[in-house]
C-alpha cells in the first residue's frame, strides 16, 4: 500500500508543481486547430512547431545551466535588462529554425537565392545580438578577473551553434538524416540555457577555485542533460511510435505529442525552485455562532453538552483584525550538497528562526516520498514543558482542528471515530489533534484552527499560508513571531 | 513480479513480430462529409457562374437538352448554385496511385497526355442508406463520358451487297439496327436529362423510355426523367458520336418545342456521325464540368487534364437464323465488356436484348493538388435522393378503415429491419407478413389502443389492408409524390451519420512489423471479403458508446482536412476553418480541460460533503459572555426620554 501511496503522491506532487506547464500544453492543443495549414508552424516536419513550444516553456521556466556568479557577490538587477534577455531567449529557438532552413533550401550559393533565404536569419541574429548587449547590466557582478575572453566564447559559440543548425539542414537535404527535429531540439535547449549565462561568471569561479584550494572544473552536466537528453528523448519517441506500428512519420495532426514531450522535458530541465520559506499569517478569530443553548438550571444528563460552553466550529468563524505574520522555512534535502566542491553547505543564511510558542515549526520533507513540500507545517513540541509552563498556568488545553483532510485517491476510507464526550460528533482521525504531555509533533495545514485555552480563557487562531519566499533578502524583511502575539502582556 | 510481467511483454512482442501478416486496409479514407450548400453559404463562394452547356452536335441530333421533371434545371446547376442541399462525401486514396493510359495499360505519370490515374468507378464504391447495411442505394454524381461508338457486324447487308460471304455467318443488319437504336436512345437521354444511364428492370426501362406513365400518375415519379429511384447525375454535358458504315440520320421531330420530355424527345433522337479523324486524334476540347475547388493547403491545385474520346467497339455476329445465335463482342477502351455474349439472353424472347451501356462503369470526379494529384474522390448526392430514401424508410403510414375503428400504422423505430421484397401474396404468407410488419410498425386506433390490420381482401384483384401495408413498406415501392413541403434530407443524414454507408474496396499489404493497434481491444479487423464502411470513422449509434466524433471532418484535429467546394476561387484557410468549426474546437478543448481539472480536483474532495467537522468547546471566550445573554443596546433610555418630554425643556 505504501508503494501505491508513494506513486500517487509523486504523481500528484509532480502535477501540482508543474501545473503551469500542464496549462501551457493545453493551450498548445487549443491553438493547434487555429493554425492555418499554410502557416510555417503547421509545417509537416514539425520543427517550427517544436521551437514554438519550446519558446513558450522558456518564457515560463527558462534558466541558465551554469552555476552563475560567485556566491559571495551580489548581482545587479535590471528590469530592462531582464526583459531584453528574456526576449532574446524566447526567440532563440525560432532563430535556429531559420538557420536550419538556410541549410535545407539553399542548394547552391548563388547570390539571388542566398540573399532571399538569408535576410530573415541574419536580420534576426543581429537584432538578437543587440538585445543581448542591451541586457548586459542585468545580473552583472562587480568582480571581473582576467581569464577567458567573453568575445571569444560568444563569437566561437555563436558560429558553432549557427553552423550546427545549417549543418543539420544540409544533412537533412542530402538525406543523411531522416528526422532533423531531435537534433535541432537538442541544439535549441542548449542555446536557451547558454544564452542566459555570462562568461564573467566562469572567470570568477576559475579565479576563486574550490573550497579546498583546488582548481575549478565547470560542470557540463546541465548542458549535456538538456541538449542530448532532449534529442535522445524525441528520437526515442519516434522510434517507439515506429515500433508500435502506429505508422511512419508524425504530421501536424499529431503535433500535440511532441509538444507534450517538449513541455515535460522543460519541466525536468528547469524544475520549479524550492522556496526557502513560506510566509504565513496567524489570524485571531472568534466564533460567529454555535453557542450551546443553556438548557436549564437543573442537572443535565451526560449526553447533553455542558451549559454555557461555547463551541468553535471551523466553518463558522470570523476573523478579527488582529493578525501575526509568520515565516516558516522549508527543509529541503541537503545530502547531495555535502560533496559539492564549490557550494557551501548553507547556501543561504538561515532565515530568523521562526519561534513558535510550542517549539520549532518547519515544513519537513514528505515522509512517504522524501521530497520537499510546503503544504504542511510540522511543529516539534518541547515536550511536557511546552504544555504546562506558559504563564505559570497549570491547566491549559491546545487543540488543532483541521476542517478538511488531505484527499486520497487510494487509501483507507475515512472512518468517523468517537471523540471523548458522548455529546460530541464522531470525526475522522486526523481532524483533531489534542496536545497533551506526551504529544511530540503537531501538523498544521492551510486553514487549520489552533485553539489555545488556559484556565478557561480561550483564544483561537486560523493559519493561512501565503506566498513562498525564494531569496533571503525577502525573508529578512519579516519579523519573527513573538510571545506577545499570543498572550496579552 | 515485475520481471515476469516484462518477460511476458517481451515474448508477446517477439511472437507478434515473427508473423508476417497481411494487412487488409480500406483503400480510401474518409476526409469529410458536409452539406455543399451550407459550405457555399457560409463561405460566400459558390459555383453559381457554372452553366450547363450541352454539346451543339448532340443538340442538333438528339434534340434540345431538357431538365428532369419538377426541377427545371440540371442537377449539376442546382448543386453549383446552392439551390438544393447536396451531401458531399470526400474520400482520400491511400497509398500509391496507379496511372494507366486509355487502353488501361500502366504508364508513368506525365509520360503522355493520355496517361491518367486509374479512375474510381461506380463498381468500386457503394453508397446507400440503411440500418446495419445498405438497404437503399444512393447514386452520387459521376463524370460525363465522351463516347465514340463503333458498331460493326461481322457479316451484314453491305457485305452481301458486295457479294462477300463468310461461311456460317448470317446477315446481322437488323440486329445492328436494334443495338444502334438502343445506344442512340440511351446516350441521347443522357444528353437531354443530364443523368447517367445505368439500366433498370423492365418497368423502370419502360418508364425511362416514356412507354409507361409514372407510378401513381405523377410525372415526377418517373424513372430516369423524374425523381422515382436514385439516378446518378452528370457533372457536365456528355458527348457522343456513332461510327457505322451506313448511318441514316433520323428526320423525326425531337421534341424541340416542349418544355418537358415527350416521346419524340426519345424516339426521334439519333447520334451524330463521328468524324473519321476523331478516333485517330483522340483528344477533344474539355467540356465544362462543375468547378471543383479544393481549399488552400499550401500547394497549387492541379487542373483537370485533357479529355479524350472513350471508344466503345461493338461487333455483332450471328451463326444462325434464330435469336439465340446472335452474339456480341463489346470492348470499351480496349477492355473486354462482353465476349461472345448472347444479344437475346432469354431463349425465344426477341423483345428483350442485353443493355450494353449499364455494363460500362462511370467514374467519380476527383480533385487534387500538385502534391496529391487526383487523390481526393468527391461523391455528391443530391437532396432528393436522400429524401426519397428516408421517406420510403420511415415516413409511410398504413391505414385500415374497413373496421369500426380506423387503424393506423407507423414505423416504430429508426433501427428496425426492413421488409424483404414480395411481388405477390398468398394465404400461406399471411402469418409471415403479419409478423414482419409487427416488427417494423406500430398500429394504433383513434383511441390510441393497439390494433391489427385486416387481412380480408375486398375483391379478387385487390389486396387486403395488411398486404397493402406490407407492399407500401417495401423500399422498392416509390413514394406517391414529392411530399409538398421542403425536406432537408442532407441535414438529417449529417445528424445521423450511422445511417449512411460508403463501402470501399480494400487493399492487402504484407506487413511484418508489430502493430499495437492489432492488440487494442474492441478494434474490428478489416476483412478482405466484402467492403468496409468508411462512415464507421464518424461514430454514432453504431458505436458501442453511441458517441460521435467531433466536427464534420474526421481525425484528431477538426479543420485540417481540405474542403472541396465549387466556385471560381479556392477556399482560404479562414473560410475552411470556419466551415469546419476550428474555433469552436479550440473553445471545446479549453472548456473540457478546465472542466476535467475541476472535476478531478472536486471528486477528490467529494467526501468532504459528509465528513463531520471537528468542534471544540471552551468555557470562556474573551469578548463573549458565558451565559449567552445579549448585551443591551446602547442608546437613549425610552422612559427617560418621555419624562423629559413631559417636563419640557426645564432640565
Amino acid at each position: 500500500m505504501m508503494f501505491f501511496e508513494r506513486i500517487q503522491r509523486q504523481i500528484l506532487n509532480g502535477m501540482k508543481k508543474n501545473v503551469d506547464l500542464f496549462v501551457l500544453w493545453i493551450l498548445y492543443i487549443a491553438i493547434q486547430p487555429l493554425i492555418s495549414v499554410e502557416h510555417i508552424l503547421a509545417r509537416a516536419d514539425l520543427i517550427p512547431w517544436l521551437m514554438f513550444c519550446l519558446s513558450g516553456t522558456i518564457l515560463l521556466r527558462g534558466k541558465r545551466y551554469g552555476e552563475g556568479p560567485h556566491i559571495s557577490l551580489t548581482q545587479k538587477k535590471s528590469t530592462f535588462g531582464w526583459v531584453m534577455r528574456k526576449t532574446v531567449v524566447v526567440f532563440v529557438p525560432l532563430l535556429l529554425t531559420f538557420w536550419y532552413d538556410v541549410g535545407l533550401h539553399v542548394v547552391s550559393f548563388t547570390p539571388v537565392k542566398s540573399v532571399s533565404h538569408l535576410v530573415m536569419p541574419v536580420g534576426l541574429t543581429l537584432i538578437g545580438a543587440s538585445l543581448l548587449a542591451l541586457s548586459s547590466e542585468h545580473e552583472r557582478t562587480a568582480w571581473n578577473p582576467p581569464g577567458i575572453s567573453s568575445w571569444l566564447v560568444w563569437g566561437l559559440g555563436g558560429i558553432l551553434v549557427l553552423g550546427s543548425a545549417i549543418g543539420i539542414g544540409i544533412l537533412k537535404r542530402k538525406g543523411i538524416v531522416t528526422d532533423a527535429a531531435p537534433f535541432l531540439l537538442g541544439l535549441a535547449f542548449l542555446m536557451a540555457g547558454s544564452v542566459q549565462g555570462r562568461v564573467q561568471n566562469l572567470r570568477q569561479r576559475v579565479a576563486a577555485g574550490t573550497k579546498d584550494g583546488g582548481s575549478y572544473i565547470p560542470s557540463i552536466f546541465g548542458f549535456v542533460f538538456a541538449s542530448v537528453g532532449s534529442a535522445f528523448g524525441l528520437w526515442a519517441l519516434f522510434v517507439v511510435q515506429d515500433l508500435l506500428g502506429l505508422g511512419g512519420g508524425t504530421g501536424f495532426e499529431q503535433a500535440f505529442v511532441p509538444a507534450a514531450f517538449v513541455v515535460a522535458w522543460a519541466g525536468v530541465v528547469w524544475p520549479k525552485p524550492t522556496p526557502i520559506a513560506v510566509t504565513c499569517i496567524l489570524h485571531e478569530i472568534m466564533p460567529s455562532g454555535g453557542g450551546d443553548r443553556a438548557i436549564s438550571t437543573t442537572a443535565t444528563p451526560f449526553y447533553e453538552p455542558p451549559e454555557g460552553a461555547l463551541r468553535i466550529d471551523p466553518l463558522r468563524v470570523k476573523r478579527v483584525r488582529s493578525m501575526h505574520p509568520w515565516l516558516v522555512h522549508v527543509k529541503a534535502s541537503r545530502v547531495p550538497e555535502f560533496d559539492d566542491p564549490i557550494r557551501p553547505l548553507w547556501a543561504y543564511r538561515q532565515p530568523p528562526q521562526s519561534f513558535h510558542i510550542l517549539g520549532n515549526a518547519v515544513f519537513e520533507p514528505d515522509p512517504v516520498t522524501n521530497q520537499e513540500q510546503w503544504n504542511e507545517i510540522t511543529i516539534h513540541l518541547k515536550g511536557s514543558e511546552g504544555v504546562t509552563s506558559v504563564s505559570g498556568s497549570v491547566t491549559k488545553k491546545l487543540v488543532v482542528l483541521k476542517p478538511f483532510l488531505k484527499p486520497k485517491l487510494l487509501g483507507r476510507f475515512r472512518k468517523n471515530e468517537m471523540t471523548t464526550f458522548r455529546w460530541e460528533e464522531a470525526v475522522p482521525e486526523g481532524t483533531v489533534q489534542r496536545v497533551d504531555a506526551t504529544t511530540e509533533r503537531l501538523s498544521i495545514e492551510d486553514g487549520s484552527i489552533i485553539v489555545f485555552a488556559t484556565e478557561g480563557v480561550a483564544k483561537a487562531f486560523e493559519v493561512e499560508f501565503g506566498a513562498p519566499v525564494y531569496s533571503f533578502v525577502e525573508a529578512a524583511r519579516f519579523r519573527p513571531p513573538q510571545i506577545e502575539d499570543y498572550v496579552k502582556v | 513480479m515485475w520481471r515476469s510481467i516484462s518477460l511476458s511483454l517481451f515474448s508477446l512482442v517477439l511472437t507478434s513480430s515473427a508473423h508476417a501478416e497481411e494487412d487488409v486496409r480500406p483503400q480510401f479514407r474518409l476526409v469529410g462529409f458536409y452539406d455543399l450548400a451550407s459550405v457555399m453559404g457560409v463561405t460566400k463562394n459558390d459555383g453559381s457562374h457554372f452553366r450547363w452547356v450541352p454539346s451543339d452536335r448532340l443538340d442538333e441530333s438528339c434534340g434540345v437538352a431538357k431538365a428532369p421533371y419538377n426541377m427545371n434545371i440540371m442537377e449539376a446547376e442546382a448543386a453549383a448554385s446552392g439551390m438544393s442541399p447536396t451531401l458531399v462525401v470526400v474520400l482520400e486514396r491511400e497509398g500509391e496511385l496507379e496511372y494507366v493510359d486509355r487502353n488501361q495499360e500502366p504508364c508513368e505519370r506525365n509520360q503522355s497526355l493520355d496517361c491518367q490515374v486509374r479512375p474510381v468507378t461506380t463498381e468500386d464504391l457503394h453508397v446507400g442508406l440503411g440500418v446495419s447495411q445498405i438497404d437503399y442505394s444512393l447514386k452520387p454524381m459521376v463524370m460525363p463520358r465522351n463516347m465514340y461508338v463503333s458498331l460493326r457486324g461481322r457479316y451484314n447487308a453491305q457485305d452481301a451487297d458486295k457479294n462477300r460471304s463468310i461461311a456460317g455467318e448470317v446477315d446481322t443488319s437488323r440486329f445492328e439496327k436494334l443495338i444502334k437504336t438502343q445506344v442512340e436512345l440511351e446516350l441521347c437521354l443522357e444528353h437531354k436529362v443530364g443523368r447517367a444511364w445505368m439500366g433498370g428492370n423492365k418497368k423502370q426501362l419502360r418508364q425511362g423510355f416514356l412507354l409507361d406513365p409514372a407510378d401513381e400518375g405523377e410525372n415526377d415519379r418517373k424513372f430516369f426523367n423524374g425523381q422515382r429511384d436514385p439516378i446518378s447525375a452528370l457533372i457536365g454535358s456528355p458527348q457522343a458520336c456513332l461510327d457505322v458504315e451506313k448511318n441514316n440520320t433520323s428526320t423525326a421531330l425531337r421534341g424541340k418545342d416542349d418544355l418537358v420530355m415527350t416521346p419524340s424527345d426519345i424516339w426521334g433522337a439519333s447520334l451524330p456521325e463521328c468524324r473519321k479523324t476523331s478516333k485517330d486524334r483522340p483528344f477533344i476540347r474539355k467540356s465544362r464540368l462543375l468547378p471543383f475547388q479544393i481549399s488552400k493547403e499550401g500547394s497549387r491545385m492541379l487542373q483537370r487534364s485533357r479529355d479524350f474520346w472513350s471508344i466503345l467497339d461493338i461487333e455483332v455476329s450471328a451463326d444462325g437464323q434464330s435469336t439465340d445465335d446472335v452474339l456480341i463482342d463489346v470492348q470499351y477502351n480496349g477492355q473486354e465488356v462482353f465476349t461472345e455474349e448472347r444479344l437475346f439472353p432469354i431463349d425465344g424472347d426477341a423483345n428483350s436484348i442485353v443493355d450494353i451501356l449499364p455494363n460500362i462503369p462511370y467514374s467519380y470526379p476527383t480533385v487534387g493538388t500538385k502534391d496529391n494529384p487526383d487523390s481526393y474522390v468527391v461523391l455528391m448526392i443530391p437532396n432528393w435522393q436522400i429524401v426519397e430514401g428516408l421517406r420510403r424508410m420511415y415516413s409511410r403510414v398504413c391505414g385500415d378503415t374497413s373496421g369500426s375503428t380506423s387503424c393506423s400504422c407507423t414505423v416504430s423505430s429508426l433501427q428496425g429491419e426492413f421488409l424483404s421484397n414480395k411481388d405477390s401474396f398468398s394465404v400461406d404468407d399471411l402469418d409471415d407478413v403479419r409478423k414482419s410488419l409487427r416488427d417494423r410498425v406500430t398500429c394504433r386506433d383513434i383511441d390510441g389502443e393497439e390494433c391489427q390490420l385486416s387481412d380480408v381482401r375486398l375483391g379478387e384483384d385487390t389486396l387486403s389492408p395488411l398486404e397493402m401495408c406490407y407492399k407500401n413498406q417495401q423500399l422498392s415501392t416509390p413514394m406517391k409524390g414529392v411530399g409538398g413541403t421542403i425536406f432537408d434530407g442532407v441535414g438529417w443524414i449529417i445528424n445521423h451519420p450511422h445511417h449512411l454507408f460508403v463501402q470501399v474496396p480494400t487493399v492487402s499489404k504484407e506487413r511484418s512489423d508489430f502493430s499495437i493497434l492489432d492488440h487494442v481491444p474492441g478494434r474490428e479487423e478489416v476483412s478482405s471479403e466484402g467492403k468496409p464502411n468508411v462512415m464507421d470513422a464518424v461514430g454514432g449509434a453504431s458505436d458501442k458508446l453511441g458517441s460521435r466524433n467531433w466536427g464534420y471532418t474526421v481525425g484528431l484535429l477538426a479543420g485540417r482536412s481540405p474542403v472541396v467546394s465549387l466556385g471560381q476561387k479556392r477556399l482560404t484557410w479562414e473560410q475552411s476553418s470556419e466551415v469546419q468549426h476550428a474555433r469552436q474546437h479550440s473553445y471545446f478543448i479549453v472548456a473540457f480541460s478546465s472542466l476535467f481539472l475541476f472535476c478531478f480536483v472536486g471528486i477528490r474532495r467529494f467526501p468532504d460533503y459528509w465528513t463531520n467537522t471537528p468542534q471544540e468547546r471552551a468555557y470562556y471566550w474573551p469578548g463573549r459572555q458565558a451565559d449567552n445573554e445579549q448585551s443591551e443596546p446602547e442608546g437613549v433610555d425610552a422612559e427617560a426620554a418621555e419624562g423629559l418630554a413631559e417636563g419640557g425643556m426645564e432640565e
